[in-house]
């Protein structure tokens, strides 16, 4: 995936660490033998493809583990492991809450400390885009699709 | 031929104009938001596509397509960045045309370009589709368990820069392709007691968490604030006459692209350094390339978007998609009960031949759309990322709840993301994930009926010359590469000795 020059001057200083790389290669061998071990419970020909994926990816990752202590480090056009860690807790922080006061209620936090998150710090803009949104996703969802969503506590619906 | 016109009039429909023209403006505004693609857009329209019909949906997807392919070309022109990976080649010569003043010149060549080249493309989707769905309707299960195979490895392959991190993505889509029953024998797959997939993974919800999240996690470690702020618009346009003077230029970049379309694995980013690259190679004055000659410029813009129809050839007509795109237009289509190959021409042939009508006619609409929105599209690159970033997320979430009304897809749109986001920083290409999900299952099915007609002989997957032929393409795929690199390893130690 590519994200343009900007991303990649941003992210330059991003290597991927070889504990990491072998740990995701492993947590991908540990999903082959799952499918493996599940598919030895298959009735007949259903296993067949199940097997022979499971096989696949264990013997690919591997390939992938040998190659990986090799290699040198590289650079990555993605987020940081951090900001990515930070970036996915907090949105299903997000969607817990979505469950339990509404996407709406919930977005009204969610949007400004993501754009925190993200070096976001001129706070009117922040309001103004949290507010717009919010509005914006009230109009198309409610008013213009009327999609029935979680009860919203902003709406009183709670 | 009489079949390709009749879908013009459908096409033409008020309701498919609307959402042609709303996608097209979405889609420049997309690709003029550097760190924006047409896939993240696409996948954002996806879980909304559910309630629409086919035509809107496909048409939206159309403009969205073709649009981004162009708006990538305005970060480009102004700021020597690619608005998508696509534009890479345009900043060559666009920038240097707006750092002497002539970005409204540089504008209008590539929009005009752009266009030439999406309306040649979509020529050659109404032209070679047909022609490959007549030969593809004589393939059995044999022979499309052999085309399952080829899209799969080809693209896993030609997407990674490790061949094995490519084949794994692959097998992780299968995986999550086939969960859910089976349809031969009713047993239920890695659904580990989970009742929210026994029925399968919702198509959208993999989709979105797999192109949304991620680029919306990357943009939040961008520059904070706006990534531009000089936008003026200096210089006069471009004259019709000088418009005409690309002609030759646009027929070979667009042949190229076409050309590159096709290939399964290869994408518009190298549709447009070839097309760059050869018209630089046929120019008599070569030395201008690279200092705002508005030939490189037209050569990339038309390139790239050649590549758009043209990658749907072997969507529409074997229901193998060659690129992420491709992927998530075969998606689409498959929530709205399109099942691309062959039969579909049969089945629906009203809605493939409009569709194809609505690549050519998103073209003109970008023509139109470029040209009156230029102020406003040039502004799209002052949005901070790190606002953009969490109205993605907000939308993907509301979207794939509102699609399905149900919490456990949002979740598992969650776990996409983190997974997608994981794999992709350890070099594990996406594209192949949804590939696997895709053609894994018809692989499978094929595999199983193949068994059943050869009576398990394994010599009956080679009875077909399009089964030897295909068996030699993959052999091909995997083993050509391999022996280049031996040459290459071997060529070096020697030097080295």
């Amino acid at each position: 995936m590519g994200y343009g020059t900007v991303a990649v001057e941003a992210l330059r200083e991003n290597p991927v660490s070889l504990p990491e790389r072998l740990a995701v290669t492993a947590l991908v061998a540990s999903g082959g033998a799952v499918v493996l071990w599940q598919a030895s419970g298959f009735p007949g020909a259903s296993g067949y493809f199940p097997t022979a994926i499971g096989l696949s990816v264990v013997i690919l990752s591997a390939i992938s583990a040998v190659r990986t202590v090799g290699a040198g480090s590289f650079v990555v056009e993605e987020a940081r492991l951090g900001t990515g860690f930070t970036g996915l807790l907090l949105l299903g922080t997000f969607i817990w809450s979505a469950q339990n006061i509404g996407f709406l209620t919930s977005a009204l936090w969610f949007l400004p400390a993501m754009a925190i998150v993200g070096g976001e710090r001129r706070w009117f803009r922040l309001a103004l885009m949290t507010l717009g949104v919010v509005f914006a996703a009230w109009l198309i969802f409610h008013q213009l699709f009327s999609r029935p969503l979680p009860p919203e506590l902003i709406l009183l619906e709670k | 031929m009489l079949d390709i016109l009749s879908g013009l009039p459908d096409a033409l429909m008020p309701q498919s104009l609307v959402a042609m023209a709303i996608g097209t403006v979405a889609g420049i505004l997309v690709g003029a938001t550097p760190g924006l693609t047409a896939t993240l857009a696409m996948a954002l329209l996806l879980p909304f596509t559910y309630t629409m019909a086919p035509l809107i949906s496909l048409g939206m997807m159309a403009g969205i397509y073709n649009g981004s392919m162009y708006g990538g070309a305005i970060p480009a022109i102004l700021m020597r960045i690619p608005g998508t990976p696509s534009a890479v080649a345009t900043v060559l010569d666009g920038y240097p045309l707006t750092r002497s003043g002539r970005t409204r010149f540089a504008l209008h060549v590539a929009l005009v370009s752009s266009a030439a080249g999406s309306v040649l493309s979509a020529l050659a989707l109404m032209l070679l589709a047909p022609l490959l769905v007549s030969f593809a309707l004589r393939f059995g299960p044999v022979e499309y368990f052999w085309v399952a195979l080829f899209g799969l490895t080809s693209v896993s392959l030609l997407l990674a820069h490790a061949p094995a991190k490519g084949l794994a993505s692959a097998m992780i889509g299968i995986a999550v392709g086939i969960v859910g029953m089976d349809m031969m024998t009713g047993a239920e797959r890695l659904v580990f007691g989970v009742r929210e997939i026994a029925g399968g993974i919702n198509l959208a919800v993999l989709l979105t968490g797999l192109f949304a999240v991620p680029p919306a996690l990357a943009m939040l470690g961008m520059m904070p604030g706006g990534i531009g702020k000089d936008s003026s618009l200096s210089g006069p346009g471009l004259r019709l006459c000088e418009a005409l003077s690309f002609a030759r230029t646009w027929i070979r970049s667009g042949l190229i692209g076409i050309a590159v379309g096709v290939m399964p694995g290869a994408g518009g980013n190298l549709a447009g350094i070839l097309g760059y690259a050869e018209e630089k190679r046929a120019a008599g004055d070569a030395h201008l390339f690279g200092k705002g000659d508005p030939r490189g410029l037209a050569a990339s813009e038309c390139a790239n978007n050649a590549d758009n129809a043209s990658s749907l050839i072997p969507t529409l007509a074997l229901g193998v998609p060659g690129n992420s795109v491709a992927a998530l237009m075969m998606g689409a289509m498959l929530i709205q009960g399109l099942n691309p190959g062959p039969g579909l021409f049969a089945s629906h042939g009203d809605v493939v031949h409009a569709f194809m009508w609505q690549m050519m006619l998103t073209a003109f609409m970008m023509l139109v759309f470029g040209f009156a929105g230029a102020a406003l599209f040039v502004q799209m690159r002052r949005i901070p990322a790190s606002v953009l970033a969490p109205m993605i997320l907000t939308i993907c979430s509301i979207g794939t709840y509102a699609a399905s009304n149900s919490m456990a897809d949002v979740w598992l749109m969650l776990i996409f993301g983190g997974m997608a986001f994981l794999l992709s920083r350890s070099g594990y290409p996406i594209a192949p994930i949804v590939l696997g999900a895709l053609l894994g299952p018809l692989a499978e099915s094929s595999f199983r009926q193949s068994l059943l007609i050869t009576r398990g002989d394994p010599l009956g997957f080679l009875s077909s010359t399009v089964s030897i032929v295909l068996v030699l393409a993959i052999c091909a795929v995997i083993f050509v590469p391999l022996h280049r690199r031996f040459r290459t390893r071997r060529g070096s130690w020697r030097i080295e000795k």
